[in-house]
This record gives structure tokens, C-alpha cells and sequence, in this order.
């Protein structure tokens, strides 16, 4: 293909022992629309950040227009031809529309003024040229709905007058409505020859939109069509690979007997916009899963039952038949719920504290004896859990921060099984976890739902729920789209639920 | 979320001599401003002189308690300098009046209540960043305590307990040091064995992580701050007795040097990290580096010059950088 | 009128001013007529335009989310450096005020250099180096004192008939400084890097080039605040600009500039710091005593940060509203 206007080839990188991307090419004719396909996790976003200058690749060339470039910055990025638009955008709600289309770039007058009716009407123009009159480009940003940001964001790239322009996510925070006016901007861009790399998680739109498809999966490229010969279940079926290996011998935990009464019922739990009326029953001993493609709300329904929104939340949470709604943490404890976050360093552990410090902070209470803690039995505590969830450090007297991603999880899981309480909450306690620890969280979990705890389990990696899980709902925009329980779970069957058509998003 | 490398069994030993070596830094710092005054005068060889340093020192020191428990949990507090010249006004006053110690020391210690129970609305309860709030609390207190003194004229009448604590002797020992022993003591003991001082570094290392662990983030802010209302009160009633009265501008030398001695003492000034031993290396140093100056006749400007140069050296080396 | 609320959104602040400083100057009127007069709207302007000429200063650099804290401490220093060198030649004078206004830069430049290259924290940096522009002047000036010729006090003091002069030194500040900047880019990416640094970043806005002039053009607006405070008070006085470094905190925050960055006027300082020195003035003349100044003052100031610490409790999360509070 001569006329490739950007040519990729053999792009790999690696994280330490993790390989997140390994020997993907692809090439992008002018007006073409390329879509790029995956599950969470397959690689989609290094690769746009090694397209968009963010990430340099360890091995693999790019080419723009034929000339082969080193994309080392964003700015290079632009200047070579590429312009992204990130999932989040750069973007300065105080400025207006023209201002933040031209932030740097604006037409300056002789005294070094900037000629606000230039920049005007250059955006006035920009903002026709995509297919959006309507954005007036003297509104201040702050003002524009999400999706007019978006186009306000694409615009912006378009400022730059790329060749090949990445559109990263840009429809999953949108409604129907918009997503069309959105497809329709692209398409109108393709008809001006622009090269076009388009990522969504939603199937109808790639149907609609792309022109050829290519999907990831574990970092590698399983497969690239035109879109004559895509179709849905295909697509799936690649995007999972072949049967699984069953690393995992041991069974998930028989479905909860219904006769136990539910531990916690959630009822039509609301947040503006991000949780649009939740409802479900945890039994004890039952692991739950919540699934869905990343940002549905999963996370938020964790947050919220932890009591990390101040404000904002409707509906019921009622916890051993009492209603138990928290707007704090402390009362979320209170009530029996422990929650173990994803984001270590700013959520999970005191990274210059040592380890014994970061388990028995739970338990400073409980230690208390007259004035002092009790240091022989914290010392006894956090040993036994440091044996228990074979965390490998030096002392206890380590600071967290010395240990390796994967005992740093198991320290933070520790602190919860010192105070132990009867709903666990693991929001992805697996990200960026080695092998070796994500077995032990694995049989943390296990032995908490022996034990008569209820947990709750988010993950962003699919393969955990059927290993794990008794039953999983499947979140779509901020609601349960489905659920599979007993020998359904499946990561097909999550799969399917959570790439099923938008129509029902938008409403 | 990158690789997950495995934890090397060999860092924690770096690590454990790193942090005797941050304990160690503040002595070492102290002995060097020594030696300096010894060589700028050797007066400095003499009990009588180490003396009336050690008394300067324990004041400082005092002060820096409840500074060096603020700068612990991420915060500052400034409102010191105006705590001390109102209590040393209103106690002495009061007590001249009533001629009971308690009276002096009961009124110390609720003005010390009060002003920790302000600083910490603010800080807590309305998140304003604490090293404004405690500065404007400070030009309140700086108000009250003209619109009390306009009312009421200073006196010289000193509550004896307080005269002692400042000028007493214990043997060739000044009072004012085995007081500052005792509570060095208490403090120490309390930040390395209490589940308080556990929660004071939870709250200075992140505290998103506290909120989530579980630790009482209010009871922790209302007992930092109110302990330095009430040591700075204190030091307000220790300084009227050791000058036998209180006079308007008694605490202004207390806005900067309970800070230094904290910093210098190896404390982060982002908080979490550090402790009180090493604040007490830091007050003797800012009274030595004080007295070495004022030996060599350097005045007061060049003085604040020194202790603000010095102060942004150890933040721009490795104290106050921006957390990530 | 979505249009409308937007605007009545962003001037809220110096509109609430502008009542206020309405309010205030009739009640100031009834107790004391001649307010009105040539001299007395003189007074009112001389006893204003320091502070309105340090809200601007610390506007600039709230607006990019930071703090300075050497304000007051930069005043002084320019303020005893005029006193102590300015003679009674026109030659000297020109020299001496041009040398002011380098010297704000300067001491400007050193806090844009610790704060945006050496990475320190604006609030601990700045409060550091206020000790060491405070130790200069009293370097400088141990005892208040120095000179000042009467041709440069009547210069800045006098009045025009009901024009004071004083008024015209601010104007002339906003037109020769404060339009330029911000109808050029630095103005624009100031604004951006405030509201939002990682965006700043990542649209190419050179950031630290942004901060270092944001804290330079604070120093500028102290250096001709410290000048006119010279001529004002006809000497030097090392402890003169204190006040100002809280105060001017609170002109800012009255006038609708947010604590978090990216937003502000020059309007919304400058009548709230009109507002402040106002009510100030009024209270010695409706008979409270000069002895209740400071603590009116640090009410005013209590009241001001306590209202902004207010609007950002409505957070709807604890991750964002403890995530804030470390500035």
C-alpha cells in the first residue's frame, strides 16, 4: 500500500515482566476509518499513546505520509501529523470555545495582542468545517454539555490540520442523540481525506462508522478486516481468543442458598447521572461480581456503599435489615463493610509508613490498652496476617512503599482482615498485581466467602469472574443491563451483555 | 499499574541506616552550630551561658510540641506568636486580680483550648489551607488582645508557679528545661506508642487513605491543634514570668523559629514524616544560630535574612516539595 | 439568560463590591459630610490604591492557582529602598523609581524560580522568602525613616480638583500592565495553567515560564505599591507593608478571584480592596477606636476564607474535597 498515510509496524512494549503490546502493525489510508477493537486490558491504549507521542515503543517503527518518525512528545505528535483526542480532554472550562480551540496558536496583533475577532472567526470556521454550527465559539466552555466539549476537543485536534486524527473512546460518556451528531462529524471528516483511527466499545457504531477493523487482544493483533466481512459474534470470539486455559482448579462457592436472609439489599440506588437506579441482594457467603465495560458505574456503586460521596446519593442501602445509607466512611465501617481500592498509592496504603503501621491502622482502637497500644499483640496480629497472605518483605518495619505492586495489595487486604468485618468490597484488587499475589487475593476471597462474609467484587479483568463468582451483574450506563449466576458466568456471557446495543444507554 | 516487580529483601537495609541517618542529621547540625558559637566566642564553653540558651531553647522547644504535631498531619500553625502575648496580657491580669495560680493557669489553658478549636474549624471543618487560616487567626488574636490591653494596663504581677517554671533552678538545672524534658518525654512516648500518634502520621502520610482506614480524622485535627493552642499559651505565661511581666510583642520571635526548629529538626513539611527528637536538636540549633549572630553583631535583618535563606534551603532540598 | 446568569456569575464579586463600597461611603457621608469634598475623596483614594495596587499583584498569581505570601514583605522592601535613596534631583528620582520597579521584578523572578523550577510549594516558599525581603529592608532600614522630595509625594497624592492623583496611578498601573498582559498570550495561558494545569501541559502552554511571570508581575504591582506608600507616608518603614500580605488576600477573594485558580478580574480586587480600606476608615470615624482595627480586619479575613473554604464543601466526594485541601 503506497498511499498509506500512516503505516505502523512491529510496535512492542513491555512493562517490566508484562507485555502490553508486541509486534502490532497497521496502516491508514486517507479516508479511511480504521476502528480499533479489544476488551479492557488488550492493549488499545498503548497504542494510542504510542501513536499520540505519549509512550515511546521499545521496538517498531511509524511511518507518516512514508517518512518514518520518532514520536517523542505530544508536540511532536502534532507536528508529524497526529492529533488525538484523548478520553480525557485538555480542556479549560473558564476559557471560551474559540480560546481553548486556539490556546498558543492565536492570531496576534502588532503590540502582541491577541486579535480576539480572528480567533473568532478561524473558530467559527473550524467548528463549521466538523459539522457543528451550533457551538457558538464565543460560549465559555464551562457552559457546553459533555458532548459538545467532545466536538469542542475534535475541533481543537482538527486545528492542527492532521492527517491522521485518534478518537479514543469518544462516544462512551455520550447519549444516542449525540452519538450520531458525532458519528456524522467523522464521516464528515473522512470525506475530507482525513485518516481516522476510531476506538468504541459499542459494536453498531464500528458497523456504522468503520471502514475496516482491527482487533486486539493481550496486546497482540488477532485479527484485521474490511467491514464487508464483520460481524458481531465474530468479533467477540476473537476479542476472548480460544478457550481459556483453566489455570484455576478450584470451584467458585456454590450459589448462595436462598433460604439465608440477604446481608445487604441495595434498592434503587441513585447518583446523578453515574448510578441510575440500582438494586440488588448479597447473601453471606455469596461472592458478587459486578462487571460491564470500564466506567458503567461499578466503581461508583462501590464508592457509594462505602460511603465516599458526601452528597448526591438517593435510594436504599439496608444492611442486616437496617437502612445504613453512609455519606461517610467511618460510617460505612460502622455498618460492616470493608473496602479494598484499586489505586494504592492514593487510596490504599501510607507509602512511607512500614507495613505493621499500615495493617493495625484499623485496628488502633481494638489495641488500645490504657493510654498505649498494645504492641505485643499488634506485632503477633500483623505477623500471623503477613504469614497468612505470604507478603514478602523484609520486616514489618519495611515501609510500604518498598514492596513490589502485588504484596502492597496483600498489606492492604491485611489491614481489613485484622478488623474484620461482614461485606468486603475489592474494587479491581487485582490491577497490576503478579501472578503469584493475584492467587492470594484469589484465596483471600475464597476463604472470606467460606467464612460467611458477603463480598463484592469489581474487576476490570474478565477471566476473574468465572473463577470467582457465584453470580455477576453486568453494569451498563450506571445500571445492572443483566445478570448471570451458577454456571452461566461466563466471560461470554458478560461479554455479550456488556457490548448489547446503546439504545437502551441513551434512554 | 505498571510491572509488578518483586520486592528486593536487600532495600530495607539502606532504608533503616537512611533513617537513623535523618535522626542523626539534626544532632549533627546542632554540634556543628556549636562548635561555630564556641568559635565565635568562647563564652559559649561556659555552664552559666549554656544555661540561659537552654532556657531560650525550652521555650522554643515547648512551642515547637505542638508546631512539630501540626507539621506531622500536613499542616502549619502560626497562630503561636499572638496565642503567647494574649495569654502572658490576660493571665497576668487576671491574676492580679485573683491571686490564684490555678486562675492564671485555668485562663492559659482556655485561651490554648479556644484557639485550637478555632484553628481547627478552619482547617478542618472548612478545609481553608491552614497556613492562611492560622496566620489571619493570629491578626485576630493580635486585635483582642489591643482591644483587651486598651482596657485593661499591664501589670507586674506574676503568678509565682510561673516565675519558677521560667527562672527556677533544679540543682545547677534550670526549671524550664526538666519542664521541657518531661514533655519532650510525653510527646515522644506519644507519637511512637499511642494509637493517637499512629494517627497522626496516618493523616500527615494521606489523608484519603486515614479517611478510608477508618481513623478519626476530627479528634486527630481538634488534639493536634488544641495541644499547640495550649503549649503556646503556656509559653505565653512561662515568658511573662521569666521577664516578670507581659508586655504587647512578647511572642512576634515566635512566628519563624518553631517552624526552622521543626524543619531543621527533620520533620517533612509536607507532614507524615519525622518526629519530635529531632525538633528538639532544631530548637537548641535556632537559639545557638540566633546567639552566634547576635555575638558577631549581625543585626536583626540579617538575622531574618539567615533564618528565611535557611528555612527554603531545606524546604528546596527535600522538606516542603509538592506532593505528587 | 442562560447568557445572562453566566456574566452575573462572574461579576458577582466586584458587584457585591461595588454595592458594598455604595453602602459604605453614604454611611461614611452621614457621619462625616466632607467625605465628599476634593480632599476628603483624596484621602479615600490614598488610603485605597496600595491595597488595590497589592490585590492585583496577588490576583495575578492566584489566578494561576498558586499564592504569594511576600507581598507585604515586597512592599516594605521597595518602600525603604525608595525612602533611603531616593534625592531631590528629577534625575534621582526617575532613577530611584526605575530601580523600584527592577527590584519588584527581581525579588518576583526569585519567587517564580523557587516555586515553578525548584518546585517548592507556593505557600511555603513564598513565606520564606517574605523573611528574606523583610530581613533586607530592616537591613536597609533598621528605625523607620529616610525622605522622601516633596515633588514625587505631591506627584502621587496631590489631587485635580476632584481627581486625585493617587486614582490616576491606579488607572495608569491597569492600562500599562494589567490590559497588555492579559490581552496578550501570557494573559491567556496564565488563565489556562490556573484552571487547569495538566491540560496546560499538555496543550503545550510552557508552564514554568507562566508561574515565573505570574510571580513577577505580582512583584511589579508590589513595587509600585511600596512607591506609593513612600510618597504617602514621605518615609521608609521596613514593617509598613505587613498588612498588605493577608489583606491583599482578602481584596482578591471579596472581589470574586478563586483560591483555586483560573478565574479573576482586575474590577473584582480593585473595589474590594476600595471596599476594605473603606470600611477601615469608617470605623474610626463612627467611633470605634483605632484599637479595634486588627481585629476587624482579621474578622473580615476569618469571614472571606471561611465563605471560600464554604463553597468548596459542596463537593460532592471525599476524594475531591481531600484532594483540595493540600494547595
Amino acid at each position: 500500500m503506497p498511499d498509506a498515510v500512516l503505516r505502523a509496524e512491529g510496535l512492542t512494549k513491555r512493562y517490566g515482566g508484562i507485555t502490553a503490546l508486541e509486534d502490532v502493525s497497521l496502516s491508514l489510508a486517507a479516508g479511511e476509518v480504521l476502528a480499533l477493537l479489544g476488551a479492557n486490558g488488550a492493549g488499545k491504549s498503548t497504542l494510542v499513546k504510542m501513536l499520540s507521542g505519549n509512550v515511546t515503543p521499545d521496538s517498531g517503527s511509524i511511518a507518516i505520509g512514508g517518512a518514518e518518525r520518532h514520536l517523542t512528545s505530544p508536540r511532536v505528535a502534532f507536528e508529524a501529523g497526529v492529533a488525538t483526542v484523548h478520553q480525557e480532554l485538555s480542556l479549560f472550562g473558564s476559557l471560551t470555545v474559540a480560546q481553548n480551540i486556539l490556546i498558543g496558536r492565536e492570531a496576534l496583533g502588532r503590540l502582541g495582542h491577541i486579535k480576539e475577532e480572528t480567533s473568532l472567526r478561524r473558530a467559527t470556521a473550524l467548528l463549521a468545517e466538523i459539522g457543528v454550527p451550533d457551538i457558538a465559539a464565543d460560549a465559555r466552555l464551562g457552559t457546553l454539555s459533555l458532548a459538545q466539549r467532545q466536538l469542542v476537543e475534535i475541533a481543537k485536534a482538527i486545528s492542527f490540520d492532521p492527517r491522521v486524527l485518534i478518537l479514543d473512546e469518544p462516544t462512551s460518556a455520550l447519549g444516542l442523540t449525540d452519538v450520531h451528531r458525532l458519528l456524522s462529524v467523522v464521516r464528515g471528516l473522512r470525506a475530507k481525506g482525513r485518516a481516522i483511527i476510531f476506538i468504541s466499545h459499542r459494536m453498531e457504531e464500528i458497523e456504522t462508522i468503520a471502514d475496516s477493523v482491527t482487533i486486539l487482544r493481550s496486546g497482540r493483533k488477532v485479527g484485521a478486516f474490511p467491514r464487508q466481512s464483520f460481524t458481531r459474534d465474530r468479533a467477540l470470539e476473537l476479542m476472548l481468543g480460544e478457550t481459556q486455559q483453566q489455570l484455576h482448579a478450584v470451584p467458585p462457592p456454590p450459589p448462595a442458598v436462598q433460604t439465608t436472609p440477604p446481608i445487604l439489599q441495595v434498592a434503587d440506588l441513585r447518583l446523578d447521572g453515574r448510578l441510575n437506579g440500582v438494586s440488588f441482594d448479597l447473601r453471606p457467603g455469596e461472592v458478587l461480581g459486578l462487571a460491564g465495560l470500564e466506567g458503567q458505574g461499578q466503581k461508583d456503586m462501590l464508592f457509594a456503599l462505602f460511603g465516599l460521596f458526601r452528597r448526591g446519593l438517593r435510594g436504599d442501602v439496608i444492611i442486616r435489615g437496617q437502612a445504613r445509607r453512609a455519606s461517610r466512611p467511618l460510617q460505612a465501617i460502622a455498618a460492616g463493610l470493608a473496602f479494598i481500592p484499586d489505586d494504592r498509592k492514593n487510596m490504599g496504603g501510607f507509602m512511607f509508613l512500614p507495613i505493621a503501621h499500615n495493617i493495625a491502622v484499623t485496628i488502633l482502637d481494638r489495641l488500645r490498652r490504657f493510654l498505649f497500644l498494645n504492641a505485643r499483640r499488634e506485632t503477633a496480629i500483623v505477623a500471623e496476617l503477613i504469614q497468612r497472605l505470604a507478603i514478602k518483605c523484609a520486616s514489618a518495619d519495611a515501609p510500604l512503599g518498598s514492596l513490589s505492586g502485588g504484596n502492597q495489595q496483600k498489606v492492604i487486604a491485611a489491614k481489613w482482615l485484622a478488623f474484620e468485618r461482614d461485606i468486603y468490597l475489592f474494587c479491581d484488587p487485582t490491577r497490576g498485581v503478579d501472578a503469584g499475589a493475584r492467587e492470594t487475593i484469589y484465596a483471600t476471597i475464597r476463604d472470606l466467602a467460606a467464612a460467611g462474609k458477603g463480598i463484592i467484587l469489581y474487576s476490570t479483568d474478565m477471566v476473574e469472574f468465572p473463577i470467582l463468582c457465584s453470580r455477576v451483574l453486568v453494569f451498563r450506563g450506571g445500571k445492572i443491563a443483566g445478570s448471570v449466576s451458577g454456571a452461566e458466568v461466563s466471560e461470554e456471557s458478560i461479554l455479550a451483555l456488556s457490548f448489547q446495543d446503546t439504545g437502551a444507554v441513551a434512554a | 499499574m505498571s510491572a509488578a516487580t518483586e520486592a528486593q529483601p536487600g532495600r530495607a537495609g539502606p532504608r533503616l541506616s537512611a533513617s537513623i541517618k535523618r535522626a542523626a542529621l539534626p544532632w549533627l547540625i546542632l554540634a556543628v552550630v556549636y562548635a561555630l558559637c564556641v568559635i565565635a566566642s568562647a563564652d559559649f564553653l561556659t555552664w552559666h551561658t549554656i544555661r540561659l540558651q537552654l532556657i531560650q531553647a525550652a521555650f522554643i522547644g515547648l512551642v515547637a510540641i505542638g508546631e512539630t504535631l501540626a507539621i506531622l498531619i500536613g499542616h502549619i500553625d502560626l497562630s503561636i506568636p499572638w496565642t503567647i502575648t494574649l495569654t502572658g496580657m490576660f493571665a497576668t491580669n487576671l491574676y492580679a486580680a485573683h491571686p490564684h495560680e490555678w486562675v492564671a493557669f485555668g485562663a492559659a489553658i482556655g485561651i490554648g483550648v479556644a484557639v485550637g478549636l478555632v484553628n481547627m474549624l478552619g482547617v478542618y471543618v472548612l478545609r481553608v489551607n491552614s497556613l492562611i487560616w492560622t496566620l489571619s487567626i493570629n491578626l485576630m488574636l493580635q486585635g483582642i488582645t489591643l482591644i483587651y490591653t486598651n482596657a485593661a494596663a499591664p501589670t507586674t504581677v506574676v503568678p509565682p508557679a510561673a516565675k519558677f517554671l521560667a527562672l527556677g533552678m533544679v540543682g545547677d538545672i534550670p526549671m524550664a528545661a526538666v519542664l521541657w524534658a518531661v514533655c519532650a518525654i510525653i510527646v515522644i512516648g506519644a507519637l511512637r506508642f499511642t494509637p493517637f500518634g499512629r494517627a497522626v502520621y496516618a493523616l500527615g502520610s494521606n489523608e484519603l487513605v486515614a479517611l478510608l482506614s477508618g481513623v478519626r480524622l476530627a479528634r486527630t485535627y481538634a488534639a493536634v491543634f488544641i495541644t499547640s493552642g495550649v503549649m503556646a499559651a503556656l509559653v505565653g505565661l512561662l515568658l511573662s514570668g521569666y521577664s516578670s511581666q507581659a508586655y504587647l510583642g512578647m511572642g512576634d520571635d515566635y512566628l519563624l523559629p518553631p517552624v526552622a526548629a521543626v524543619v531543621i529538626g527533620g520533620s517533612r513539611l509536607a507532614g507524615g514524616e519525622g518526629g519530635y527528637g529531632g525538633s528538639i536538636a532544631g530548637a537548641m540549633t535556632v537559639i545557638l544560630l540566633e546567639a552566634m549572630l547576635i555575638t558577631l553583631n549581625v543585626s536583626q535583618g540579617e538575622r531574618e535574612i539567615v533564618f528565611g535563606a535557611i528555612l527554603l534551603a531545606l524546604a528546596f532540598l527535600f522538606l516542603g516539595r509538592r506532593r505528587r | 439568560m442562560r447568557r445572562f446568569r453566566e456574566r452575573l456569575g462572574d461579576h458577582i464579586g466586584p458587584l457585591c463590591c461595588a454595592i458594598g463600597v455604595v453602602a459604605v461611603v453614604i454611611v461614611y457621608a452621614v457621619y462625616q459630610p466632607a467625605v465628599l469634598s476634593a480632599f476628603g475623596i483624596a484621602s479615600l483614594a490614598n488610603a485605597s490604591v496600595t491595597l488595590a495596587l497589592a490585590g492585583l499583584g496577588q490576583t495575578v498569581v492566584l489566578m494561576t492557582g498558586a499564592l504569594d505570601l511576600s507581598i507585604g514583605s515586597e512592599i516594605s522592601l521597595v518602600n525603604c529602598f525608595a525612602a533611603t535613596f531616593m534625592g531631590g534631583s528629577t534625575t534621582s528620582i526617575v532613577l530611584v523609581v526605575v530601580a523600584s520597579l527592577l527590584i519588584g521584578l527581581a525579588v518576583g523572578a526569585i519567587n517564580g524560580l523557587v516555586v515553578a523550577y525548584g518546585r517548592v510549594a507556593p505557600l511555603i516558599a513564598t513565606f520564606c522568602t517574605s523573611f528574606v525581603y523583610a530581613g533586607i529592608s530592616l537591613t536597609l532600614r533598621p528605625q523607620p525613616g529616610g525622605s522622601i522630595p516633596d515633588s514625587f509625594a505631591n506627584l502621587l497624592t496631590g489631587n485635580w480638583g476632584l481627581l486625585p492623583f493617587s486614582a490616576l496611578l491606579l488607572l495608569l498601573a491597569v492600562l500599562v500592565i494589567w490590559l497588555p498582559v492579559f490581552r496578550s498570550r501570557l494573559g491567556r495561558f496564565i488563565l489556562a495553567y490556573g484552571d487547569n494545569p495538566e491540560s496546560a501541559f499538555a496543550s503545550g502552554i510552557p508552564v514554568r515560564k507562566v508561574g515565573m511571570a505570574a510571580y513577577m508581575l505580582a512583584g511589579l504591582f508590589a513595587a509600585i505599591a511600596g512607591l506609593f506608600l513612600a510618597a504617602e507616608t514621605t518615609s521608609g518603614d521596613p514593617s509598613i507593608g505587613n498588612v498588605y500580605t493577608l489583606n491583599s488576600l482578602a481584596a482578591a477573594v471579596l472581589g470574586g478571584v478563586a483560591l483555586t485558580g483560573g478565574r479573576g478580574g482586575m474590577l473584582g480586587p480593585i473595589l474590594g480592596a476600595i471596599l476594605l480600606s473603606i470600611i477601615l476608615n469608617v470605623l474610626s470615624i463612627v467611633g470605634i477606636s483605632a484599637f479595634w482595627q486588627d481585629f476587624i480586619e482579621g474578622g473580615i479575613l476569618m469571614l472571606v476564607l471561611g465563605l471560600a473554604g464554604i463553597r468548596l464543601l459542596r463537593a460532592q466526594s471525599w476524594m475531591t474535597l481531600l484532594g483540595r485541601s493540600q494547595s
